[in-house]
């Protein structure tokens, strides 16, 4: 349909019985993305000032593992307080950003200095601490920051306790649910919306960076660290994550309307089941394939773009995962290839392009 | 009474409002995602497989097998047309194959080449395809490539005057041919239409403002004051001052601009931390962390209010 104007869609909307009452123009206050993502780093570099006033004048808190900890705890605390009060003024905002960061940095170090730098304990502490932030303080750049560092740092137990790939096919089916359900939970959306982003940056982390060194790390570290137990994450991580990217696939085809008997849909499907099936040595690019779909799907650019940026970066550091031979990542990679453009020409055949489509500029 | 719409009803909402993709964008989308995801599997593949170095696999064999994967895509393509989408992935796929085939050429016959050599040469045997396939993705490709050659060559010649020296001219050339680009980009996106793509735009300024920004920092904390410091203490408002009288008078882009507030933030928490340095207490470190907050509230009120005024 053509563009309305607003108050034509208004009208419109108010015919198909979606809205009622009068339309009513409430100013649009929130910052592009990527203005928020610039505050976001900026908190973190007036954070890392603060850690050095901690530092320097406070210099007791910092000897002590437990004051770390509990003054940490407390800013942050603090941090929640003034982002409540604030009710959104820039500047306490901004302020409530940097000390919560730099109070996080303190539990951090507290936490680890505890636990001697390194123990699963530590990584699910830090999980639980960062999501109950997540949840509680009413601010999108804070609770993308936190969330993703709690996922990540669920990746990083998982990794401690011998089962490092779940954390992957974890977080890309809270990425899935979440997206899958954007417009059912709008009401939710300021608290969804930034963790669903923050889910995103995560399971790139984990299906990149997280299992470049996990397997041979895996040999001589963890509590649970035993071959028997990391294959059997393997395979379930890799079960879940194609499950997750068929279902995504599915959801979307029932979402337009197509019947599982159409032809389109049955090839989509079997294209999806395909490609979770050959690529399982590559379990990143289902998540990768996943979030571009589900970005296009809820017209969201920036999570298609993110997508598209996740595809890129993990085939850059698959390269250098050493969980299996650059022969059998070869092989993996050219026949998910094969089969994305075989699916293309079965789609050419099922699905006639009409007139308009087609010649796009890609 | 204030309207509203239910949680339920915004999909049905965005759906008639025209926002959410129709079965016929569906189709679109998908072509074009299988196409190019083929296309650079299928490419990155088989770099892997090259790479992977398999002795089963004569050295004929190998240089055979690339020749003709590059050709069969060239070929193709002629035959396709660089018009087409599928034109320009298979443009594409042989552009980085060739990288794969210079690589081979060179493990095989042991040439003795330095890296960089081997990516400016394949910059400049794919020019002729980014010229003709007429794809924003192949001219960031080559300048992807001139990027690392630079890089590489300065990691072979370190020079004579000392690391610092050395990796401050190699910021220079690269701020200076990532800017250069950046300009002509936005230049020719005037006159041609496949070039506005705002993404490549964005990875330019983008490298373009992190490198001025480090060589400002250089500049900053560099006690000898070489002639490049001088030159970046000149060239970092002249940036700056650009940067906003484009982005922001002539042609609006927000993501750049907040990309110079952002530097600003940089250079005066560092600026502060100079004037400051022999001054450890911590009033010291709070003050800075109040300017940074301060500093960054402001520049995000300000991109705020322009996004309000003028949402193009």
């Amino acid at each position: 349909m053509n563009k309305l104007s607003t108050e034509q869609l208004w009208d419109h909307l108010t015919e198909k019985h979606l809205v009622i009452g009068e339309m009513g123009l409430v100013p649009d206050a929130s910052s592009p993305w990527f203005v928020r993502v610039m505050l976001g780093f900026a908190g973190w570099i007036g954070a890392l000032f603060m850690l050095g006033f901690v530092g320097a004048a406070l210099t007791f808190i910092v000897r002590s593992s437990t004051a770390s900890l509990m003054a940490g705890a407390l800013i942050c605390v603090g941090a929640a307080v003034i982002f409540r009060v604030s009710k959104g003024q820039d500047f306490a905002v901004q302020f409530g950003l940097a000390t919560s960061f730099a109070g996080q940095a303190l539990f951090i170090y507290g936490l680890m200095e505890t636990f001697n730098w390194g123990n699963g304990f530590s990584y699910v502490c830090i999980t639980v601490f960062m999501a109950v932030l997540a949840a509680i303080v009413a601010n999108e750049i804070h609770r993308a920051a936190t969330a993703f560092a709690s996922a990540v740092s669920l990746g990083l137990a998982l990794w401690w306790y011998g089962v490092p790939y779940l954390a992957p096919a974890l977080i890309t089916a809270a990425m899935a649910v979440i997206w899958l359900h954007e417009f059912s939970w709008a009401n939710r959306g300021s608290v969804l919306r930034p963790i669903g982003y923050s889910l995103v940056l995560a399971a790139l982390y984990s299906n990149g960076v997280l299992l470049m060194h996990g397997y041979s790390l895996l040999l001589g570290r963890g509590a649970g660290g035993s071959p028997v137990l990391a294959k059997l994450s393997y395979w379930t991580g890799v079960l879940v994550i194609g499950a997750v990217f068929l279902y995504t696939a599915y959801r979307l085809i029932a979402r337009e309307g197509f019947s599982i008997r159409d032809r389109p849909a049955q090839t989509a499907l079997l294209a999806a089941a395909t490609v979770a099936v050959v690529s399982y040595k590559a379990p990143g690019l289902a998540t990768g394939l996943a979030i571009v779909l589900l970005g296009y799907a809820n017209a969201n650019r920036v999570l298609a773009g993110l997508g598209v940026f996740s595809l890129i970066a993990y085939l850059s550091i698959y390269y250098y995962q050493l969980q299996t031979t650059l022969l059998v990542k070869s092989a993996s990679l050219i026949i998910t290839g094969i089969v994305l453009l075989v699916a293309r020409f079965a789609l050419g055949r099922l699905w006639p392009a009409g007139p308009q489509e087609g010649e796009d500029h890609a | 009474m204030q309207g509203s719409l239910a949680a339920g009803n915004v999909e049905q909402a965005m759906r008639e409002a025209g926002e959410l993709p129709n079965r016929s964008d569906w189709r679109g989308f998908i072509d074009r995602l299988l196409l190019w995801g083929g296309a650079v599997l299928l490419a990155v593949g088989v770099i892997f497989f090259f790479a992977y170095n398999w002795n089963e696999l004569g050295r004929v064999a190998r240089l055979g097998l690339a020749e003709m994967l590059i050709a069969v895509a060239v070929v193709c393509c002629g035959w396709i047309g660089t018009e087409r989408p599928a034109g320009k992935a298979l443009l594409f796929a042989a552009a980085i194959l060739t990288g794969a085939l210079l690589a081979l050429f060179g493990q095989t016959y042991q040439t003795g080449a330095d890296t960089f050599e081997l990516f400016i040469t394949w910059a400049v045997l794919i020019l002729p395809w980014v010229i003709v396939g007429r794809l924003p993705a192949l001219w960031v490709l080559l300048i992807v490539l001139i990027n690392t050659a630079i890089t590489f060559y300065f990691m072979v010649f370190h020079g004579l005057l000392g690391l610092l020296f050395t990796t401050e001219k190699e910021l220079w050339l690269l701020f200076v041919f990532n800017t250069t680009a950046l300009a002509l980009w936005e230049l020719f996106s005037t006159r041609l239409e496949w070039l506005r793509e705002r993404w490549a735009a964005r990875l330019l300024g983008l490298a373009s403002g992190s490198l001025i920004t480090t060589l400002a920092l250089f500049a900053i904390f560099d006690n000898h004051k070489e002639g490049y410091a001088f030159a970046s203490v000149i060239a970092y408002p002249l940036w700056l001052g650009a940067v906003y009288a484009f982005y922001r008078r002539f042609f609006l882009d927000l993501f750049l601009l907040a990309g110079g507030v952002l530097s600003i933030v940089i250079i005066v928490a560092a600026l502060l931390g100079k004037a400051m340095e022999h001054d450890h207490g911590g009033g010291f470190f709070l003050f800075i962390g109040l300017v940074v907050v301060g500093l960054s509230s402001l520049g995000g009120i300000w991109l705020k209010n322009i996004a309000q005024e003028d949402p193009r």
